[in-house]
């Protein structure tokens, strides 16, 4: 019969004072080793195509098997753990971390949830451009002489890359990116753009939708002019800084609806717990030029959008 | 209210009635055999239950370039910011697939993806207070569960598979014979589930009141829509016109209604017309007006949702069995429409008359 009440009244569930004789002293003790209230997190460390490989034997002629578990497996599971425990109960618990970086670059009090989700972010990016079998950036031409255009070569962008990389005091990542010109083509012929190598501090990130975060100077050193000079943007005068007419205004007017104007397709990781354990206090230099030769082109070759590999005249950004 | 103009679904030519070879079930499997993976099993919140889902983003695969016109920089840009998105977007973490209301009616589950945790996860096994409820549901009821105030009755989530199950195939079974399926959900919020399971079943949708008499006095009130004839193809023949205008609109072969307390006029009126219906019964509805209840949760917009997407998915599956079979030759339909082809003259002079005279057709009126 359907109506009759359950065998468990619910007066069962509620704790009484009486507890019986065999079990007052067990009952009376605190509760120190309490269960964690079983909850599911959202965030995993993402899979890479070779983790598997890399966990066994490292990634070849950079990272040795520790080394790779310090700055991969520890690092981005201590980022995810982080963003669990940030963004549990709120409604962006289920965004992702790009989107989670983008929307907080602009609010300070979330600074950690960026920090923490524009870190696992570039890390991942790193680690995605390797692999156990690299591919060589001259089997691919067309990739090939579009850096040209813009290098000149591939030993001058290589040079001009470390060299950035090195000079870089403390931690953060250096990106080669793809910024699109902003004025519109004209009819019939490709959107122009050039290759540009970008600098960014700490947890920065590359896109220009979190602008306000990408930390592209060492503050230390700079003043407000040089920070505006390398903003390239801020006049003087205020008067017709913003606007639909002003230049701010008309730059932002020529990005497409929901485009972007730069496109990472490669970064390094110059943290120090990444090169720290293979290559000592003084090995950057020797990280980074081992991190070169084992990028794995195609992994580039893919993420680079189609307008960047069908190369025009030689061109500067 | 406002009714999509009823459709004739005869066919034009009048085959003799072949024997309805039913098919097997591997009639429209393709070549290769795949393991099939439930997308909705995330909503089971069984540990373990769907293990390789850390593995299914390790294949990174990026997608080729879409074809896009050279010259065209809207369509460029949109290219851009799409492989942008693709590439960029989800790196970071894994992100646990996680219920996501939109896709119950974007992209909702099939019947083979019925399962008692996603009936559970949807609230279906959530009835009325024990005190309103209908004695004749007693045995779609597993208990009660509540406070001493305020009992309620839990549906038996076996007893729900088993029934949508039973209404999927009679959905699918008659969109497979080109039945016309009307669909209704007067509530708020059950519109878009509503609009979604008709066009999947090709049928038609109703979301706002039913105006008493429409099957019954349809010769009235709906005596002014649109009909036009449709072949084994669904494509509209035209030459019927004249025909046409003494035809009654045509009657639904099944009618799914997601909330009947609401609605029981029209489902008394199947019942005088011997339409079948299907329908979700909580447990404060009288299932005898139902001819195939669906024991469930009728408040819960996440149950009528998921109930209305797995129907509409049926029908769905039920008219590409159709389309196969016609575009063999099979035609299930039935052919007692009354019709008669029109005569080659007649069409003749009829198409040189209306480009002479730019004759209208008579046009469905908002009633």
């Amino acid at each position: 019969m359907i109506t009759r009440r359950l065998a468990r009244p619910a007066g069962a569930l509620t704790s009484t004072s009486w507890t019986c004789a065999s079990c007052t002293r067990a009952s009376l003790l605190p509760q120190t080793c309490r269960q964690p209230p079983s909850r599911r997190s959202l965030h995993h460390v993402p899979p890479l195509t070779y983790d598997e490989s890399f966990k066994r034997q490292g990634i070849p002629g950079l990272l040795s098997p520790d080394g790779f578990r310090i700055a991969w497996t520890d690092y981005q599971g201590s980022m995810v753990q982080k963003l669990n425990e940030l963004t549990a109960g709120e409604p962006y618990e289920d965004a992702h971390v790009k989107q989670l970086a983008l929307q907080f670059a602009r609010d300070p009090m979330a600074a950690s949830l960026f920090n923490h989700a524009s870190m696992a972010h570039n890390n991942h990016f790193f680690f995605n451009s390797l692999s156990t079998s690299p591919l060589k950036v001259d089997r691919l031409p067309t990739l090939q002489q579009s850096l040209n255009n813009t290098f000149g070569s591939m030993e001058t962008l290589q040079s001009t890359f470390l060299d950035t990389a090195a000079a870089m005091f403390g931690p953060g990542f250096v990106w080669l990116v793809w910024a699109r010109n902003l004025d519109n083509p004209a009819a019939g012929a490709q959107r122009r753009g050039a290759w540009r190598i970008l600098t960014t501090y700490l947890a920065g990130t590359p896109y220009p939708e979190a602008g306000y975060r990408q930390q592209g100077l060492d503050m230390n050193n700079n003043s407000a002019a040089s920070y505006n000079s390398y903003m390239n943007q801020q006049p003087v005068n205020t008067v017709g800084a913003f606007g639909s007419f002003s230049q701010s205004g008309r730059e932002q007017a020529k990005l497409p609806p929901g485009g972007t104007n730069v496109m990472p397709v490669l970064c390094v990781n110059t943290w120090e717990h990444v090169w720290l354990r293979d290559y000592g206090m003084n090995g950057k230099r020797r990280f980074l030029r081992d991190w070169w030769d084992c990028v794995d082109w195609s992994q580039v070759e893919s993420i680079a959008p189609v307008e960047a590999k069908h190369p025009l005249e030689f061109q500067r950004g | 209210m406002i009714l999509r103009s009823l459709l004739l679904r005869q066919g034009r030519f009048a085959l003799p009635r072949s024997t309805l070879i039913r098919p097997f079930r591997r009639y429209l499997a393709s070549q290769i055999e795949e393991t099939y993976t439930n997308p909705h099993q995330h909503q089971q919140f069984i540990a373990g239950a769907d293990g390789d889902a850390t593995k299914s983003q390790a294949a990174t695969s990026l997608s080729a370039e879409s074809e896009v016109l050279d010259n065209d920089p809207v369509a460029l840009n949109y290219a851009l910011q799409q492989h942008s998105k693709a590439v960029t977007g989800k790196i970071g973490s894994m992100v646990e697939p996680h219920y996501r209301p939109h896709e119950l009616l974007s992209n909702p589950p099939s019947p083979k993806d019925i399962t008692l945790e996603l009936l559970m996860a949807s609230q279906s096994h959530i009835g009325h207070s024990t005190s309103l409820w209908h004695p004749a549901n007693a045995k779609y009821i597993f208990g009660v569960r509540g406070e001493d105030g305020h009992p309620i009755h839990i549906i038996s989530l076996d007893v729900t598979a088993a029934h949508l199950r039973r209404a999927c195939k009679v959905v699918s079974g008659v969109t497979e014979r080109g039945g016309l399926v009307l669909f209704v959900g007067s509530r708020e919020g059950q519109a878009r589930c509503v609009v979604n399971a008709a066009s999947m079943s090709k049928g038609c949708h109703l979301f706002t009141k039913w105006i008493p008499g429409t099957i019954t006095n349809g010769q009235q009130i709906l005596g002014k829509c649109k009909k036009k004839v449709v072949n084994h193809k669904d494509e509209e023949v035209k030459g019927f016109e004249d025909q046409l205008i003494q035809k009654a609109a045509v009657k639904p072969d099944l009618v799914v209604c997601l909330n009947p307390l609401e609605n029981y006029v029209l489902l008394h009126e199947c019942a005088l017309n011997n339409i079948p219906t299907v329908g979700i019964v909580d447990t404060d509805v009288n299932p005898t007006w139902i001819t195939y209840p669906i024991p469930a949760n009728d408040d819960s917009l996440r149950c009528v949702q998921l109930i209305a997407g797995v129907l509409g998915r049926a029908g769905q599956e039920g008219q590409a069995v159709r389309r196969e079979l016609a575009l063999t030759g099979q035609l299930p339909a039935r052919q007692d429409h009354g019709l008669e082809p029109p005569a080659e003259q007649e069409t003749d002079e009829r198409n040189s008359r209306d480009k002479e005279h730019g004759r209208n057709l008579l046009q469905a009126g908002d009633v």
